[in-house]
């Protein structure tokens, strides 16, 4: 049983099906793997990540969480099985780190639900998994670009899932906070699936990716097998070369970056 | 838990916010109490606060006053019981209606400028009221002009929700825009029709328009106060999806939310509680907007709390200001708007230059 697959989905912003932004998108997370989805601008990597949390509703296909379709389920019940971590801050309100946190709680309680002894635990729990228990009562606003994200993961945590969806969760940070927050993310061992730009991260991270163009899968597999100097020039439109990591094993991207008249 | 338990962390704003609401909440229904108790004892007519208050407990059955007795005459009665009473009463559940419903759309516009007249309400209720002072006169005894504004108020709301609506999508951006440009086409709408009427209605148009209190009486409180009672009850109930809300729209549909039909509910529910506060009081103004930025200066943005510190305060700041109104250039009654936009915006330029 997947934890998340997404199976033949057809998506486009408009109903009319005319301009599909996804066509035919089959993928699927197991338990325990970190999926990686890599492509270019625009080819559909964050639509096919909504798709999995009712954000976009296929239009063809079916989205299945834990072998259950999401469609078929109550509003909030895909929110216990699958926590997300997107491009999105919350509005400054004034929110406390902890206030932020809290929201994961959510899909969890009714209306007039009160916070218990566990949701606090579980808030705690995740701060402190993420290194912010610390910093628990400071705005969320001060943060650091690394230490909001870091914030999101520990609300998705909250959640207490059994998939995490992650947007570009390296976006805006540093080389050391890009390598900590993907190692914490593995060591959590929670099923992931994740979009990444840096394929050197997705080779290192990744146990299997999915390759976006255009809106279909072109390739899915290990990174060994996906990464390929062809690939590349097919999907990304980038000269490479792919040798191994001379410490870790997997492939190693080095881009060429000299025009290509001036190679010999 | 242990993780919890192990941080001590030295007391700061956020922690004693949590642990301090109910003390902030005790302190506000104190308040709320000591003001209506003052509250009806002044206004241009004297009457002392012992009789105020001998008056107020004679009716209420809480004290066997021999009639022969009473140190109060039957004027200062009536003023205290029937008028002043009811409009203390009544100034205290539209400001409390007024700064939920400020809270509740700032939660869901994601905007701190959001406001219960911004959503084209008030201008539709301005318009049937204009459309009964310029034309048809009192055709249905003393209601018809609250009537007339909260159809116009309905009908108003209902043009905004159908423009807004997209695809059953309520975007916070498209709800805004919206909201100002019906209020825009009806405000047109209704200052054509007064230009075109009787310009000796002008003033009493104008008039209603600034808000006031004086149409108080003990037959018009239970209708606000049932609306206050269910608008509250609902939105604290939503209390948690409106801070899952704050998260943004993508990320509040992962936590759960079905962000359009809780936008959609939340909508309904403050254009039928501004739709009556408007209706019996005019457009007063700047008490949504204030109240909940100070509310969440001493409870924070979780809504569970937000709301009703902001219902208490927004309850205690009208009163005074109507004591106000209806004190300072007695028997001249201000009207309430004019003073709550002159202490909110005086209030908020102070804030900003200062805090």
């Amino acid at each position: 049983m997947s934890s998340l697959s997404l199976d033949r989905v057809d998506w486009a912003p408009h109903a009319a099906p005319t301009d599909l932004i996804l066509k035919q998108v089959s993928l699927a997370v197991h338990p325990g793997e970190f999926v990686g989805v890599i492509g270019p601008n625009g080819s559909g990597k964050t639509s096919s990540l909504c798709c999995a949390f009712r954000y976009h509703r296929p239009l063809a296909g079916t989205v299945s969480l834990a072998a259950q379709d999401i469609w078929q389920q109550p509003g909030h019940w895909h929110a216990r099985h699958a926590a997300v971590v997107l491009q999105e801050f919350p509005e400054d309100f004034g929110l406390s780190v902890r206030e932020v946190v809290d929201m994961g709680r959510t899909p969890h309680k009714s209306l007039f639900q009160g916070d218990s002894a566990e949701d606090i635990a579980i808030v705690s729990q995740a701060l402190e998994q993420v290194g912010l228990l610390s910093r628990q009562h400071h705005p969320f606003e001060t943060l650091s670009g690394g230490e909001k994200q870091r914030a999101l993961l520990a609300r998705a945590l909250a959640q207490q899932p059994s998939l995490l969806i992650l947007d570009e969760p390296t976006n805006h940070l540093d080389l050391r906070h890009q390598l900590e927050l993907l190692r914490l993310v593995r060591r959590l061992g929670i099923s992931t699936v994740a979009t990444l730009h840096d394929l050197n991260l997705a080779a290192a991270f990744c146990d299997r990716l999915y390759v976006l163009q255009r809106g279909r899968i072109v390739a899915d597999g290990s990174p060994a097998e996906v990464l390929t100097a062809d690939l590349l020039d097919r999907v990304f439109g980038v000269r490479a070369l792919v040798d191994a990591h001379p410490i870790a094993g997997h492939p190693r991207i080095t881009l060429i970056t000299q025009e290509q008249d001036h190679e010999a | 838990m242990s993780a919890s338990r192990s941080a001590i962390l030295p007391a700061d704003a956020a922690r004693s916010r949590r642990d301090a609401f109910p003390l902030i909440i005790a302190t506000l229904l104190a308040a709320l109490l000591v003001s209506i108790l003052i509250a009806v004892g002044l206004g241009p007519v004297p009457v002392s606060l012992a009789n105020s208050w001998g008056i107020l407990l004679h009716h209420l059955g809480l004290a066997h006053a021999d009639s022969a007795n009473l140190g109060w005459s039957p004027g200062q009665d009536v003023i205290v019981w029937q008028l002043r009473f009811p409009r203390v009463l009544l100034g205290g559940l539209v400001g409390a209606g007024l700064a939920l419903v400020g809270a509740s759309l700032q939660a869901v516009t994601l905007n701190k400028l959001a406001d219960p007249h911004l959503l084209g309400v008030s201008s539709g209720a301005t318009f049937g009221a204009i459309a009964v002072i310029v034309f048809t006169g009192n055709v249905v005894g003393s209601l018809t002009l609250p009537l007339a504004a909260f159809a116009g108020a309905l009908a108003s709301m209902a043009i905004v929700m159908t423009v807004a609506l997209r695809q059953r999508r309520l975007n916070a951006d498209r709800l805004l825009l919206a909201g100002v440009a019906v209020s825009f086409f009806v405000m047109a709408m209704a200052n054509l029709m007064l230009y075109l009427g009787d310009h000796r209605s002008a003033s009493s148009v104008v008039f209603w328009m600034l808000g006031g209190l004086g149409l108080a009486r003990w037959n018009l409180l239970p209708i606000p106060a049932l609306v206050l009672l269910i608008g509250f009850v609902v939105l604290v109930g939503l209390g948690r999806s409106l801070n899952a809300l704050m998260a943004g729209e993508q990320t509040a549909t992962a936590l759960g939310i079905r962000v359009s039909a809780l936008r959609l509910t939340v909508f309904v529910i403050a254009s039928l509680m501004t739709g009556v506060m408007v209706a019996i009081s005019g457009s007063i103004g700047f008490v949504g907007l204030m109240i909940p930025h100070i509310a969440r200066q001493f409870v924070g943005t979780d809504h569970r709390r937000l709301l009703p510190a902001s219902g208490l305060i927004g309850a205690i700041f009208l009163i005074w200001v109507d004591v106000a109104a209806r004190s300072l250039i007695a028997p001249e009654d201000i009207p309430v708007g004019v003073g709550t936009a002159a202490i909110g915006g005086g209030f908020f330029i102070w804030l900003m230059r200062y805090r």
